[in-house]
């Protein structure tokens, strides 16, 4: 029962990344696509391109980092188990590290536009899935063991 | 829960394939074939080359043969021998008629008993040397192109017709030369003059060869001639006349688009992977009312012509919306675009454009524009005019022959002007600066 519930956890945590990155990041570009002035000599499509390329690899990263938390928990010795507060800091420090890499991977991928808030929405876009992607992932589908470690995991949790 | 996300990624799955399916009407590529230029260089060449052989010529030869005048002649038929892997060169000496003279004899082009043909010397005929020419053929004419005002009107009508017409070329290499001997017929009054350069270049005299023919092959016997070193050792100024400057229309091949406003360049009004470099495709919204870019173009100048004037540059646009699957032009829109600046600078063409899209509905729209000189656009060499004989002079240098002004050639800017003049007047017909076209689709 146990392996049912962590491959459960394993696929849901993926199918979350591959429904953002096929559904919702099209979706972000068409939004953008009606804000951005990119520079002279690149086509409206490739600035998109761009931006949905790293806004891909930031979402693979959440993921990868959501699927480390999820196996990290499942390597916890329950005879030397951590307090809540420690759980808690693991959690956040994870996703303090998926914030750096999608901040990097924003100023490596998002374009330069001329003028108008496109350059922002699309940062925007980057943090909030950013903090979807992971935060959907680890609160919907962290082991049963840290289920509620996520913060505001109690309020969605279903499974 | 489960069931109502499922239900939600299929509402946007739906819409995001709705989205992509109402934008499938692709605009065609231009109609029209790119107009291409012809500068190629002929596998083989029959070369004629004709000499000036009148009096006023041995003055160029009296000083010996180490002279400009003299090395100039050794190079003449050399250059073609390098310039070509198979050639025929036939020799003509000219003055009142012509005359055909073989290799050897066209090799005493150096020495003044050449010029002593009494048959021969009257006058200078050059306009018959271009009736006798075969346009196909180089012909090459050495000459001081000592013209009186009727026959350079003469000789510039003849190349013209013959030559620029006919999108052939006419070159003109001037050098300067010493020179020890008589100057005749110098203005109404034919006053004779009698010069010795010595051995100061800046006393020299000019002459020049005109070479006719195809554009590629003239300007291949012009590298010749610089790779003798012609120009390294002579004083020497290279002119080619043609009725295109470019070797094709600009388009946006290596082009840079400097800036933009409000218009973004975009990829799919044509099919994806149909590619003309004519075309460039931006995306105008519906909330901007002026669109605006500046674009440099990149084009490939034929070496020797002149410079054009940036203010005797024409543009003409031709705006159609696509209807269906076909553009149908609507002069309506004309003003819809306008060319805010243009310049042209060494290989670069610089375009301001400015659309007022308020006057556009939504749908895709093509602007044609097209870049092109006016008539007597091109920009005549200072050399020329430094090298014409201000013939205001002559009745001064008649009462002060010290005075007069012998490193100059009688109406040479009048002969340039009209060349240049003349090959302006076929640009309309098969040249452009560039021919490029805007793509908008107009939200």
């Amino acid at each position: 029962m146990n392996g049912t519930k962590t491959a459960v956890g394993i696929i849901g945590i993926i199918a979350i990344g591959v429904i953002w990155c096929f559904i919702v990041l099209n979706l972000e570009s068409l939004a953008l696509k009606e804000l951005v002035y990119p520079y002279p000599n690149m086509t409206l499509e490739s600035w998109t391109e761009s931006f949905i390329k790293g806004a891909q690899y930031a979402v693979v990263a959440s993921g990868i980092l959501a699927l480390i938390w999820s196996g990290f928990s499942k390597a916890l010795n329950i005879s030397k188990w951590p307090d809540t507060n420690s759980l808690r800091l693991r959690w956040l420090i994870l996703l303090i590290i998926a914030t750096i890499a999608t901040g990097v991977l924003a100023l490596l991928y998002i374009p330069a536009v001329q003028t108008g808030g496109g350059k922002i929405l699309a940062y925007v876009f980057y943090f909030f899935n950013l903090f979807v992607t992971y935060w959907l992932a680890t609160a919907l589908f962290s082991p049963p063991i840290v289920k509620y470690i996520p913060l505001g995991s109690k309020r969605i949790r279903f499974l | 829960m489960l069931k109502k996300a499922v239900t939600i990624i299929t509402i946007i799955v739906l819409l995001l394939s709705v989205i992509s399916c109402t934008n499938n009407v692709y605009a065609p590529a231009p109609d029209d074939s790119p107009k291409l230029g012809d500068f190629k260089v002929s596998e083989g060449i029959t070369a004629e080359i004709y000499y000036d052989a009148t009096p006023s010529m041995i003055g160029y030869v009296n000083p010996g043969e180490a002279t400009s005048y003299g090395r100039t002649m050794q190079v003449l038929e050399n250059s073609i021998i390098k310039g070509w892997s198979t050639q025929n060169v036939t020799y003509y000496k000219f003055g009142t008629k012509i005359e055909p003279i073989n290799r050897y004899e066209s090799l005493r082009a150096k020495i003044p008993a050449f010029y002593n043909d009494p048959g021969l010397s009257l006058e200078t005929h050059i306009d018959q040397v271009i009736d006798k020419a075969v346009p196909e053929n180089l012909t090459i004419i050495v000459t001081d192109l000592f013209q009186n005002d009727a026959d350079i009107n003469l000789l510039v009508s003849k190349i013209k017709e013959k030559y620029i017409a006919n999108s052939l070329a006419v070159g003109v290499v001037g050098f300067r030369s010493e020179f020890t001997g008589k100057l005749y017929d110098i203005g109404i009054n034919r006053y004779t003059y009698t010069y010795d350069s010595g051995a100061e270049p800046e006393k020299f005299r000019p002459f020049y060869l005109l070479i006719l023919g195809k554009p590629g092959d003239i300007i291949n016997y012009f590298n010749q001639l610089e790779e003798n070193d012609i120009t390294g050792k002579l004083d020497s100024r290279f002119l080619l006349v043609t009725s295109q400057t470019f070797k094709n229309p600009a388009t946006f091949k290596g082009a840079v688009i400097e800036k933009t406003d409000r218009l973004n360049e975009i990829s799919n009004i044509m099919k994806p992977g149909l590619v003309d470099e004519r075309v460039k495709q931006f995306l105008i919204r519906k909330k901007d009312t002026r669109s605006s870019c500046n674009i440099k173009l990149k084009n490939e100048r034929v070496p020797y012509t002149p410079d054009y004037d940036n203010d005797k540059i024409t543009t003409s646009i031709k705006v159609s919306k696509l209807t269906g699957d076909k553009f149908i032009e609507d002069q309506l829109l004309n003003e819809s675009l306008v060319i805010d600046s243009l310049k042209l600078q060494g290989q670069f063409i610089e375009i301001g454009l400015v659309f007022d899209s308020s006057r556009l509905q939504a749908g895709k729209y093509s602007y044609h524009i097209s870049i092109r000189p006016e008539e007597n656009a091109y920009i005549i060499p200072e050399w020329v005019y430094d090298w014409n004989m201000d013939t205001s002079q002559i009745e001064k240098w008649n009462k002060d022959p010290s005075t007069f002004d012998e490193t100059t050639t009688l109406n040479l800017e009048p002969f340039i002007s009209g060349l240049c003049q003349s090959s302006t007047q076929f640009n309309k017909t098969y040249s452009d600066i560039a021919d490029i076209y805007f793509y908008i689709d107009k939200k």
